[in-house]
């Protein structure tokens, strides 16, 4: 074996290809840092500014109406408050949403849900071409050297007619070339993609923790159903030229189609239609309101919050905050049911999502690498959720001095509920194995042909 | 001797080798087979999702007629929305579809932002691609063309076949002309059967695709003769036939998987966008520096209600012709609308500087530049986006202005807006009405593409021609 491994490196070191392709690879993961240490410091920009962007509005707020005294319900209409999802650290290595979902959610005490749907600004045309992160790298472009390093094992000897000669040499014949090369190829591979993820450590600062490495070793998992289709590859073809034409075609078919077809699958067969219900729904229960006797719709509120039965009735001639506030609310509830349909339409078309990805080993990384990053689908919910969550708390804090009538008072910003606690989302719990372990179960297809055939 | 041109008979010989061959019929069934799947698939989506729009559409609108007499104010809250306009054609390519808003909510006093872009509600792993017809074209035809072609010259080299035939044809020439014809005929089944899905879109959508869809098949021929000169080019330029696959297939890889992310990626690091909460907070400052135009005791408009009495020479608002309040409203929309413009103008500037870096690395990569063309000819570029937001804007304006206009002549001044007007007030407001796609605007700003593609075709055809 040892002599085997010297002479194939001896041989690989030579040839501008395999520095091509190694230096390729390197070059590309380093782009991807690159990239990812920028996207990483605009969103922690973003999310640093938030405190400094909330206190210049209470300012604002203070100095507008500290002497005026505005109603609570009055400047209530006028303040926002921000929600934030922070990235882990993992996610400059793997962006998922994070690119297309928004982490930063500025509410205010109106209904929630028609605030929640907003596209941030970003550019559309940049999200289409796709991202650049590196576990595009680890996950796409390493399957590929590998493939390109090794499809041609042995049907470049076989060309050359020294074929025979190897299959001679030692024994065990070419199924021992053929795993010995491989696996030098296999070992190049993983040590460019363990450098770059060394100097991803270094530049991003991410903690030398168990979590960390375990995002390495789920994108070096995933190149052992790639190092089995090599290893099929280059059994069983005849000429280099075919190996290297049944190589890419894999690779197109499960990088590029594969995924782009599970895609175009679920998007076709699960729609999720709800969000454009909702927002219509919720609006038009809203102003319906105006129209309608306030207090069956203030009795509705408070079928929900007995403990604020104490206010008066409210007027049916004259506005009342207490009243505007609640119908808020309660146009929020009548889409409540819509929102659960929604959000267990996407968490079913997310979780299928998953399983079909089992079908192409790239889509399969993407998604626990993402998962493990805390930038999927799951993370984007649990933004909803805490921002649904961080509302109520708002409601909590203001309604009883809206309904009390209170004006405002000088200071009174300093008061206000801030959003606290903010966490990244927790890595997916995913066990990787299975999946990656069974693509090994087409390795009995990698038997060599004969020598002479 | 009589002096027949060989291009025809080498042309056809050569169309003819390349389906003497089991994988070339073997490519094209797939490749039928996952246009059909594509197209299909895309296709149902998009009427599905056409006809839902529409139903919205309709309740909107029956909504907004449905309105019980109210305050026009009150109106003006309760607002509309703009639907971006849908075309099949965008079955062919999604373009920018699933990352763009394409509804907005139009109300008084604010500019929404576009809602419900797609992509942040699917899996991560969406992300490496959707199929569709387009992208078929963009990366699996040029990949066809490669392993079909790669050998075109090459192989002859290596077989010792080429000086046997320079020999047949003598000092005329014409062996690289014939060879590339009989290339690309050889691969045109491929290229029918990619032009065959816009051309089949017509029968099933809006009428006037027409042209667009003309366009859309000359653009998808330049593309596949682009590569068939450059693969051409490269196999007669390489030694043997292996080495012309690997350099074929790595100025594949480049062009069409590494460099649009790599452009995406640059772009949007060299040009970073303000983030929503800075941009919202600089709007909020610059909007509360305008002051409440619902409130006619607000001092930042002391002097327009000055200058307003002034002019129909009375001393109280309520001696005006008209509601004060609501051309108050007006006047308070109308600085509003200004400081939108104003701030949305600015991450329009950041757009398309963005838009122009991807542009000029898409001179590298033919791929990006027959996207921009056919996301532009299927209304899904970036442009067609913008010329929404815009639109929608503008009607919001016109919208909201007739509204506060309603409260000026139909409402009398009184402390509070509890005045109701007739309902058939509102049924005379019209519906949100895009400037329906043309080709004229689809194809504004595209001739950087159109040259790219040009320009790879005149390098690959001269480049092809010295070295055959």
């Amino acid at each position: 074996m040892k002599a085997l491994w010297h002479l194939d490196w001896l041989r690989l070191r030579r040839q501008a290809a395999t520095w091509f392709l190694l230096g390729g690879l390197f070059l590309a993961g380093l782009t991807a840092i690159y990239l990812g240490k920028k996207f990483q410091e605009q969103q922690q920009a973003e999310i640093s500014r938030l405190d400094a962007q909330f206190q210049a509005q209470c300012d604002r707020l203070e100095h507008r109406y500290h002497e005026k005294g505005e109603h609570s319900g009055y400047w209530s209409y006028y303040s926002f408050y921000p929600v934030h999802q922070p990235p882990r650290p993992l996610a400059a290595l793997s962006w998922g949403l994070r690119d297309v979902a928004p982490f930063v959610t500025w509410v205010r005490l109106l209904g929630l849900e028609q605030q929640l749907y907003e596209s941030s600004l970003a550019n559309p045309l940049l999200q289409s071409l796709g991202q650049f992160d590196l576990a595009f790298v680890l996950g796409v472009l390493a399957p590929l050297v590998l493939l390109l390093l090794g499809h041609d094992v042995l049907s470049r000897d076989r060309q050359l007619g020294v074929l025979p000669l190897l299959a001679a040499q030692g024994g065990g014949g070419l199924l021992r070339v053929l795993i010995a090369r491989l696996l030098l190829r296999l070992v190049l591979v993983v040590i460019v993609c363990s450098v770059l993820f060394g100097i991803a450590m270094i530049v991003l600062k991410l903690p030398a923790s168990l979590d960390t490495f375990a995002w390495l070793f789920i994108a070096l998992l995933g190149l052992l159903p790639w190092l089995a289709l090599t290893a099929v590859i280059a059994a069983r073809s005849r000429s280099a030229t075919g190996s290297l034409a049944a190589a890419m075609t894999t690779f197109v078919c499960l990088v590029l189609l594969m995924p782009a077809l599970v895609n175009l699958t679920l998007s076709t067969l699960f729609p999720v239609p709800e969000g454009l219900e909702l927002t219509v729904r919720q609006r038009q229960v809203m102003h319906d309101g105006w129209d309608q006797p306030r207090q069956p719709n203030f009795d509705l509120y408070l079928t929900q919050h007995p403990a604020h039965r104490q206010w008066p009735t409210v007027p049916e001639k004259d506005f009342t905050w207490r009243w505007y506030y609640a119908m808020h609310e309660v146009a929020d509830r009548s889409v409540a049911e819509l929102v659960n349909q929604h959000t267990q339409h996407l968490r079913q078309r997310h979780a299928w999502s998953q399983r079909l990805a089992w079908l192409s080993p790239p889509a399969l990384t993407q998604s626990l690498l993402s998962g493990h990053s805390g930038t999927d689908l799951d993370a984007h919910l649990l933004h909803l959720e805490t921002t649904r969550n961080f509302h109520s708390q708002l409601k909590a804090h203001f309604f009883p001095l809206i309904f009390a009538e209170t004006h405002f008072t000088a200071g009174a910003t300093k008061s206000f509920p801030r959003f606290q606690n903010a966490a990244p989302a927790p890595a997916a719990p995913l066990n990787p194995l299975p999946p990656f372990l069974l693509a090994l179960l087409i390795l009995p297809f990698a038997r060599p042909r004969p020598v002479l055939s | 001797m009589p002096a027949s041109s060989p291009i025809l008979p080498l042309a056809s010989l050569e169309a003819r080798l390349i389906w003497r061959r089991r994988a070339s019929w073997l490519l094209l069934a797939l490749f039928t087979v996952l246009m059909l799947l594509a197209g299909l698939l895309s296709g149902l989506r998009q009427t599905r999702e056409k006809e839902q729009q529409a139903a919205y559409q309709k309740i909107v609108r029956q909504q907004w007629e449905a309105q019980p007499d109210r305050h026009p104010h009150r109106a003006a809250h309760y607002g509309t929305f703009a639907f971006k306009p849908r075309s099949l054609l965008a079955a062919y390519e999604p373009g920018i579809e699933a990352y763009a808003g394409r509804i907005q909510f139009l109300e008084a006093h604010r500019q929404n932002g576009a809602n419900f872009a797609e992509a942040s509600t699917l899996s991560s792993a969406s992300r490496l691609g959707e199929l569709s017809p387009a992208f078929l074209v963009e990366c699996v035809l040029a990949l066809v063309i490669i392993v079909l072609g790669h050998g075109v010259f090459a192989a002859e080299v290596e077989t010792g076949r080429d000086r046997l035939l320079r020999a047949q044809i003598g000092p005329r020439g014409g062996l690289w002309a014939g060879k590339t014809l009989g290339l690309w005929l050889g691969i045109s089944p491929f290229v029918i059967i990619a032009a065959l899905v816009p051309l089949t879109l017509l029968f099933f959508g809006e009428s006037g695709l027409a042209d667009r869809a003309g366009v859309l098949v000359a653009a998808l021929l330049l593309y596949s003769v682009l590569w068939v000169l450059l693969v051409a080019a490269i196999s007669s330029a390489c030694r043997t036939s292996q080495a012309a696959l690997a350099v074929l297939i790595c100025l594949w890889l480049g062009g069409g998987v590494l460099l649009p992310r790599a452009a995406a990626g640059f772009a949007a690091a060299a040009h970073p966008l303000p983030d929503k909460s800075e941009f919202n907070a600089r709007l909020g400052e610059e909007i509360a520096k305008l002051g409440d135009s619902h409130n006619d005791k607000d001092p930042a408009f002391i002097a327009f209600k000055e200058e307003t009495l002034r002019k129909h020479g009375v001393s109280r608002v309520e001696d005006l012709p008209f509601n004060y309040k609501g051309m108050l409203m007006a006047a308070g929309e109308e600085q509003s609308a200004k400081v939108f413009a104003q701030e949305y103008a600015k991450i329009e500037a950041v757009l398309d500087e963005q838009s122009a870096l991807v542009r000029r690395i898409a001179w590298l990569s033919p791929a990006l530049a027959l996207r921009d063309l056919a996301m532009r000819l299927c209304g899904t570029d970036a442009a067609a986006q913008q010329r929404f937001i815009r639109e929608a804007e503008a009607y919001r304006f016109s919208f909201i202005q007739h509204l506060n206009h309603l409260q000026r002549g139909h409402t009398a001044y009184a402390e509070k807006n509890v005045e109701r007007i007739d309902e058939h007030f509102f049924d005379e407001i019209e519906d949100f009405k895009p400037t329906p796609p043309t080709l004229s605007l689809a194809l504004a700003g595209s001739a950087a593409s159109w040259a790219v593609l040009g320009l790879w075709i005149a390098l690959a055809a001269l480049f092809g021609r010295r070295c055959a």
